[in-house]
């Protein structure tokens, strides 16, 4: 059997496999592997046809899309659907002590500053799918690169590479972003570079594994036997089979994301100024001492992260299922 | 103490053999002990803190618990009323000064004497202030010697850059129990500046028996390798160290040979409880009497509660915004006073200190001698701002960067971040473009502001430590304060100077009217503006009676007793 | 067997400097310096450059790091600049309170998590099964501070039947020689304080130990299901052995083989998870102790602190790796 992922923070997946298997690579430090994903070793195109079908009968990937549906529409129309402005406060709402729940003007109710609490979760929405999307992509694109580095090239540059990344992973995914952003200081950029970083040592053991996997594959042994040139084969033949896990491990590293970022706004950590910018981590953080008078004020931020998790795990779970042939029949 | 002694015997019970049973014998005299000395004296006193003390040698620490604990061993001598900030005898009955200003002598209490029965005289006092004057390596830092760093400068030998000489030339006992204190210079703040619990007699016996003089300094931290400061403080005050379980509690028994009128407690627990919640809530359960640094959302909750009371510290400190004048426009005092104009401090008082605040016009509160009631007062005006503004040449909107700190929460400013965004909207009406940054409090925010290095305009404040206007106005203007971006000239020139002035003069009457002026000065001058000062609460049990809150942030609980017990 | 221990024994002392050299370097990176913080409002720009001087921390890196390495290898992490205290009595009272926390934590998860696992792999395809699934997926997808807070509400502030902060009851008089409370109570046979330190314990526990519960569950689940259709499986029932039998003996034990190598994999996200939940709950641990650090730009405690749960961290995976080469003979001889 396998898992998926990091040992960090909310984020692994477990894939019901086979034997328990030692890992083939040497570099690794401990014995217990947190494996990749097994790689496909079919032809792209059949794959992909199949994979749709099994991902549109499965019933908690539709959950899941239709959760990370509203959460993207959210965060694209946030401007055309939010009620108030953001910032805009109404203070007397809170003249009399935090604070007024949902009412006909304010569907979430108003915060500590009078502010209206569904427009901030609307537009948290926005910030945590940007935040999201470029943190993993910045983690893929890198661990993409050192990956097929490692995988193809091997040796020194492997081995040199996987300790880095070994390093990496010893430390719980929200450690290493809180180190990265308590470095770098606050702000919306830094904390896409610290989950993004956090993400990085993921994305490149996976390629590489795929790539290593695939290296030895049947198909690659002909065509390098018919003299195709090293390059042409990693991107013409390698890739486009290794892909099919990366995807299913950006879905999931999105819901991780969304929850990293959360936690630093939770930690106060994160953004530089989150009265401005909501963030839904960070409208947890003062709720601590109001959960007797406005409970609401935590709940209402912390159900969208749950949801908006909850669907991207969702997704990556059915993707993971539906792109594995060996999790076919179970 | 029947209660506690019932604990004591159960707890003892659970020891195995003797040991357990010689506890238990201890236990039950202590309760014949306690309980033949007048039954409606033996009563506990548990307070909760917010954190554990730093170390019990009050002339080595700056915080408030360490202060708290200090004041119900150690007596100063000269102490404030209780509840005020007037002056009254404390270890010395009377002072007066000599024609030139700078000799002080102290007539001191007889027949007083310390915890370990050294006898308090004249030779104590000397004892203790060379002490202070002779601190060499370690104790010079100001993590060690803070306040005797800001009222008397210097050192004997001063070996850090940042020193300079020292206001204390000397001290002479004239027979037992006369002092005589020579000072270098006149100064006004001296006599005010000794209720400071840093300045408390403390043995010279004990001090010297368990190494009060031994420090070092740890990854830059001072810390105190003798045992005085952490197991032997020995004062004279109304209640003796027993004993201090680092997380857990102080306790403080009741010094049968105070030389004042004994205390109605016998025992004190100062238990240091972090969380705000917990706070509040140990005091709803009765697990404590009293505690301190009541969390605004909370004091509603404590009104409402019949069993409970909320009382007010009478203000002491002062919330400001200061405004930089290093950073244009604010060099012109046409916007600055635009700037005044332009903040809704009512609005902001009113909304956000949970009715216990008022508006401040001047950078000290009512209770601190020097204040002026007729001070030239800003009320919330936007359009006269703008027209200030114009009047300056500027056009509308003018832009600025106005700097609030995160993560923290003062008494005198318990929610930063509403604060700014209040007067941010309330600028924007009144012809500003305001771009709010925030940053930490530690390190960012309070090194940015102090070196001027914010924005335009910040918010911060101040609590006094003892109650004299130079611990504020001259803390804020004496000096070049980059955190106003001064720098001496113009009219800050002749702030300055009055200042320094009243700073040098020794008549209580002339120094009141020097800080009138100076107050009336700076309220046109506007170097910041001054928006409100707090009451901080304390919570306690309406049992709870005798409780007189000191403005100063810590109090003795000479005078309290718990109904009930 | 023991070449392989040696072996293992023999990399931690590489790892150790490189995370050595890692802290020095990050703290080094925080933007501010610990006199920047000192003293509050009345830190001025003199008092800075005063301490600055005083500390050597205009000093050049590799004097300063020469300090650090001196300083750290006797066990000397300094002094807490919040507290005044030695950052080592600290770490001594605070992990563990943290330690009891994880512990708590994974039991938890163990004793629910394995024989959900087991009976959600027995009824396949049931709702059993699919219920147990879906509940490891919220599991690993509320953020482990909102849990806690939506328990700390409900049990708590709510109802009320749980403690809502620390670790004991304030009123109590206590002492602990350990600091593992637990134990401490245990040994005096303090039933009424081992009452309280676990009521204090259940909801963080369960908060910490959320994530643990949905991956050991679905791991155990996993895991059954391969070996129920194992070889030796198929033999022992077709022996005629009773069912529990066969459970127990063949399906459990060589199920649990993975399952212990996950808990191991544990103390990363416990340690993460750590820290928001003690916030949360106001435990007195390592978590909440190294976020107030953070804040306060505390360095030394964020170095002495830091530098000894890597120092945890990378024994306990020897210990997993140790175990688990002990349970697995195919390892040993990698």
């Amino acid at each position: 059997m396998s898992i998926s992922g990091r040992t960090g923070f909310a984020r692994v997946v477990v894939c019901d496999d086979r034997s328990t298997r030692r890992s083939s690579e040497g570099s690794r430090v401990s014995i217990v592997e947190a494996e990749a994903v097994e790689v496909q070793l079919e032809a792209p195109s059949g794959l992909w046809r199949d994979a749709f079908h099994l991902l549109i009968r499965n019933p908690g990937a539709i959950v899941g899309f239709v959760f990370v549906g509203v959460f993207v529409f959210a965060a694209i129309f946030a401007p055309l659907i939010a009620t108030h402005d953001v910032t805009e406060q109404n203070l007397p709402l809170i003249a009399n002590g935090c604070c007024p729940g949902p009412s006909g003007d304010h569907w979430f109710g108003v915060d500590l500053l009078g502010r209206d609490v569904f427009s901030r979760i609307v537009y948290g929405a926005r910030v945590s799918l940007l935040i999201g999307l470029v943190s993993v992509s910045i983690g893929l694109a890198i661990g993409l690169v050192l990956g097929a580095m490692a995988g193809y090239v091997g040796g020194i540059v492997d081995s040199s590479i996987m300790r880095v990344m070994d390093v990496m992973l010893a430390v719980p995914g929200l450690l290493l972003a809180i180190g990265i952003v308590a470095a770098l200081g606050p702000g919306v950029k830094e904390v896409m570079i610290a989950v993004g970083l956090a993400n990085v040592p993921i994305f490149a053991r996976l390629v590489r594994s795929s790539i290593l996997a695939q290296r030895d594959a049947d198909y690659v042994v002909a065509a390098k036997a018919s003299g195709i040139r090293r390059p042409s084969i990693l991107f013409a033949q390698i890739l486009p089979n290794a892909i099919s896990p990366v995807i299913v491990t950006a879905t999931l590293a999105m819901a991780t994301a969304i929850i990293d970022v959360a936690g630093l706004g939770f930690l106060g950590i994160g953004l530089q100024d989150p009265d401005e910018t909501p963030e839904w981590g960070s409208m947890l953080t003062e709720v601590n001492e109001y959960l007797q008078t406005a409970p609401f004020l935590a709940l209402i931020p912390g159900t969208a992260i749950v949801i908006s998790v909850l669907g991207f795990n969702l997704i990556g779970d059915g993707l993971r299922e539906a792109l594995d042939p060996k999790l076919r029949g179970r | 103490m029947a209660a506690d002694g019932e604990a004591a015997a159960e707890r003892s019970n659970k020891l195995r053999g003797r040991r357990g049973l010689a506890a238990f014998v201890a236990a039950l005299s202590t309760v014949f002990v306690f309980g033949t000395a007048g039954a409606a004296t033996n009563v506990t006193f548990i307070y909760a803190g917010a954190a554990d003390p730093t170390y019990l040698d009050p002339a080595i620490v700056s915080d408030g618990e360490s202060f708290r604990i200090a004041r119900q061993i150690f007596d100063t001598l000269v102490q404030l009323k209780p509840g005020t900030t007037k002056l009254q005898p404390g270890l010395a009955k009377s002072w007066r000064v000599s024609r030139n200003g700078r000799i002080w002598t102290f007539s001191l209490r007889s027949g007083v004497k310390f915890h370990d029965g050294t006898a308090f005289n004249s030779a104590a006092v000397c004892a203790n202030f060379n002490r202070w004057y002779n601190w060499t390596g370690p104790f010079q830092d100001a993590s060690a010697s803070y306040y005797w760093r800001q009222i008397f400068a210097g050192f004997k030998r001063n070996e850090a850059t940042g020193l300079s000489k020292s206001l204390y030339k000397s001290c002479r006992g004239i027979g037992r129990y006369v002092a005589r204190i020579t000072l270098n210079r006149r100064s006004g703040p001296f006599v005010p500046s000794l209720v400071l619990p840093a300045f408390a007699m403390q043995s010279p016996t004990a001090m010297a028996k368990y190494g009060a003089n031994e420090g070092q300094l740890a990854s830059g931290t001072f810390r105190p390798t003798g045992t005085y400061a952490f197991s032997h403080p020995t004062g004279t005050g109304p209640f003796k160290f027993t004993s201090w379980t680092v997380g857990q509690r102080v306790v403080l028994d009741r010094n049968n040979s105070y030389w004042g009128k004994r205390s109605a407690i016998a025992r004190i627990i100062v238990r240091p409880i972090s969380n705000n919640t917990a706070r509040l809530q140990a005091l709803q359960t009765g697990e404590v009497n009293g505690y301190d640094l009541v969390a605004p959302q909370d004091m509603p909750t404590i009104r409402n509660n019949s069993k409970l009371r909320l009382i007010n510290r009478p203000p002491f400190n002062v919330a400001y915004v200061t405004i930089n004048q290093a950073k244009p426009p604010m060099n012109n005092v046409l916007v600055r006073r635009a700037v005044a104009y332009g903040l809704d401090r009512a609005g902001v008082v009113n909304s956000f200190y949970a009715g216990r605040a008022t508006v401040a016009h001047q950078f000290m509160p009512p209770a601190v001698p020097g204040f002026e009631p007729k001070v030239t007062k800003y009320s919330f005006n936007p359009e006269r701002s703008k027209q200030l503004l114009r009047q300056a040449g500027l056009s509308l909107p003018v832009k600025i960067d106005f700097y609030w700190p995160t993560n923290v929460s003062r008494p005198y400013m318990p929610s930063p971040n509403l604060n700014a965004a209040a007067f941010k909207a309330s600028l924007e009406r009144s012809g500003f473009d305001v771009n709010l940054v925030s940053e930490p409090w530690r390190p960012d925010y309070v090194k940015h502001v102090n070196e001027g290095a914010g924005g335009h305009l910040n918010i911060i404040g101040w609590t006094g430590d003892y109650a004299d206007a130079d611990n504020f106005v001259g803390t804020f203007f004496q000096s070049n304060n980059p955190q106003f971006g001064l720098t001496g000239k113009g009219a800050h020139t002749t702030i300055k100077k009055l200042l320094n002035q009243a700073e040098a003069t020794v008549n209580t009457a002339k120094r009141i009217k020097l800080y009138k002026q100076i107050n009336k000065l700076l309220a046109t001058y506007v170097p910041g503006v001054p928006y409100a000062h707090s009451r901080p609460g304390v919570g306690v049990e309406r049992r709870v009676t005798g409780y007189k809150a000191s403005p100063v942030g810590t109090e003795s609980f000479y005078g309290v007793t718990v109904g009930g017990q | 067997m023991l070449r392989f221990v040696v072996r293992r024994l023999l990399l931690l002392v590489p790892i150790l400097i490189g995370l050595s050299i890692l802290v020095f370097v990050w703290i080094r990176a925080l933007p501010g310096s610990p006199a920047d913080s000192l003293l509050g409002e009345r830190t001025t720009p003199e008092l800075v450059r005063e301490y600055n001087e005083r500390f050597g921390l205009d000093d050049p890196v590799y004097v300063q790091y020469w300090r650090y390495v001196k300083t750290t290898a006797q066990f000397d992490f300094g002094v807490s600049i919040a507290t005044h205290r030695y950052v080592t009595d600290e770490i001594r009272e605070r992990f563990p309170a943290t330690m009891e926390l994880a512990l708590a934590a994974m039991l938890f998860a163990t004793f629910l998590g394995v024989p959900l696992g087991f009976v959600a792999a027995k009824k396949y395809g049931g709702p059993v099964d699919h219920a147990s699934l879906f509940a490891s997926l919220i599991g690993v997808s509320i953020p482990v501070f909102f849990l806690a807070i939506l328990l700390k509400y409900v049990f708590a502030v709510r109802l009320g039947w749980l403690p809502s902060v620390g670790r004991i009851d304030v009123e109590s008089d206590v002492e602990h020689p350990t600091n593992f409370y637990i134990l401490d109570a245990i040994i005096t046979r303090d039933w009424a304080t081992l009452r309280d330190v676990i009521r204090h314990l259940i909801l963080p526990a369960i908060a910490l130990g959320s994530i643990p519960l949905a991956i050991i569950t679905r791991i155990t689940r996993a895991s059954v299901l391969d070996v129920q259709n194992e070889d030796y499986v198929r033999t022992a029932r077709a022996k005629g052995l009773p069912p529990r039998i066969v459970d127990r003996r063949h399906i459990l034990r060589n199920a649990l083989l993975p399952i212990s190598t996950i808990i191991g994999l544990q103390v990363g996200l416990l340690l993460s998870g750590a820290i928001l939940t003690e916030t949360v709950f106001a435990f007195p641990g390592m978590g909440s102790w190294l976020r107030d650090a953070i804040f306060n730009r505390d360095y030394p405690v964020l170095q002495g602190g830091i530098l000894f749960l890597a120092f945890v961290f990378v024994i306990v995976n020897l210990l997993v790796d140790i175990s688990y080469a002990i349970i697995n003979p195919r390892i040993r001889y990698s």
